[in-house]
């Protein structure tokens, strides 16, 4: 397996990986950076980061490529933020270990049964059920463009209502994974 | 912080859309125990779902934007898929050097007109090269490599047609890293190598390299 190979440090388990993700992840980098070089920054430290601390990781069932999603989604919007932002980063990464190591075995479970096709589907199509108010909210939060604060003052809105908003969105994204899951 | 408050941010806090201060509070929160691990992992699967299948077009579809101000980055801009996209993996070329394991291994994948080279060592080492074919300019970067002494220089060498062309010279930082562009055109089927030369550079190669990709 490539993350068995990966531990053992063996060089060619991260070229196949580079290979596999290095596309998807640039992509994943570009849309939340929208700078190229950026972008690249951050795949190339996620890669970095993923090779350089492979013997400590423990997937737990879920799968490489989620993982070294994740830290590129990290790495990506921790660089936004710290441009636009002076220095805010994200929530502890290890406080939450745990909690992505069983997130991202969930979310495998849910790709399983329903083929990654299906859980693209699945998710476009939760997100296109949303209202456009409540998934703006999303976008903005997700792209790492601001705080919730801050999104409330650029349009104008009672901080408790992007709040009760992103919660709502993000209740019914949740729940579409649980329904996913549980079927 | 209470339960209640704490819960309501979740949504916001897994996506790390919170200020500096409520973020604080509800990481000291989470500390205490146990109770939202399984919201939170729900949550945090519906972020790693985003990660991996939403795109800009499925998340800003039917958005209002009367009702929005400018974002603070600006649009993420929205990428052509790569036609054509092919990868060529090679095969690892491992070389001991320095007798501190030092390993050499590549892979090129090119994209369009563009060319990316991945090369890594056996201790954390890795440095990457990208350019395209159209244009005259490389960008490099370099993590995890030991710091030279003032009098040696890494050097970065394309390999075009067994001949060996330079690419430029630089030095890491005290954490070993380096980022840096050069006035080089690179073509695919070119190799790139890496070794330490004199403070300046050479002309060729005077020592083994510490990374070499494939053909």
């Amino acid at each position: 397996m490539l993350i068995t190979r990966l531990k053992e440090g063996d060089p060619a388990a991260l070229r196949e990986l580079y290979q596999q993700e290095e596309r998807r992840a640039r992509s994943l980098a570009l849309r939340i950076l929208g700078d190229a070089a950026l972008a690249e920054d951050a795949v190339q430290e996620a890669f970095t980061q993923l090779w350089q601390r492979a013997e400590q990781i423990t997937l737990e069932g879920g799968r490489i490529e989620s993982l070294l999603m994740t830290i590129v989604r990290r790495r990506a919007v921790d660089l936004a933020r710290r441009r636009q932002r002076g220095g805010q980063t994200l929530p502890d990464a290890d406080l939450l270990r745990e909690i992505d190591e069983r997130a991202s075995a969930m979310l495998d479970r849910v790709e399983e049964d329903l083929t990654t096709a299906g859980l693209r589907t699945a998710l476009q199509s939760a997100l296109a059920a949303l209202p456009p108010e409540q998934r703006e909210i999303v976008r903005q939060a997700y792209y790492g463009e601001a705080t919730l604060s801050q999104i409330a003052a650029r349009e104008g809105l009672p901080l408790g209502t992007v709040k009760s908003r992103l919660r709502l969105a993000m209740t019914k994204l949740t729940e579409s994974m649980r329904t996913q899951e549980s079927s | 912080m209470n339960c209640e408050e704490v819960r309501d941010l979740l949504p916001a806090y897994v996506l790390g859309a919170l200020d500096a201060g409520e973020m604080q509070a509800v990481e000291e929160h989470l500390r205490l125990g146990r109770e939202h691990d399984g919201e939170l992992v729900e949550l945090r699967a519906s972020v790693f779902a985003l990660d991996r299948f939403a795109d800009e077009e499925s998340l800003s579809q039917a958005s209002a934007p009367s009702q929005l101000g400018n974002p603070v980055l600006g649009r993420p801009r929205r990428i052509p898929p790569l036609a054509g996209w092919q990868v060529a993996l090679a095969a690892a070329v491992l070389i001991a050097i320095f007798g501190a394991g030092w390993l050499t291994a590549g892979l090129t994948a090119k994209s369009g007109q563009g060319v990316h080279f991945l090369l890594q060592g056996s201790n954390g080492e890795v440095m990457t090269v990208s350019g395209e074919s159209s244009d005259q300019f490389v960008t490099v970067t370099m993590r995890g490599f030991q710091q030279l002494a003032s009098d040696r220089a890494y050097q970065i060498w394309a390999i075009r047609d067994g001949d060996w062309v330079r690419i430029g010279i630089c030095n890491t930082n005290y954490e070993g890293g380096w980022k840096g562009e050069f006035p080089f055109s690179i073509h695919t089927g070119e190799q790139i190598a890496l070794t330490v030369e004199p403070a300046g550079g050479s002309q060729t190669p005077t020592s083994e390299p510490l990374l070499i990709s494939e053909s």
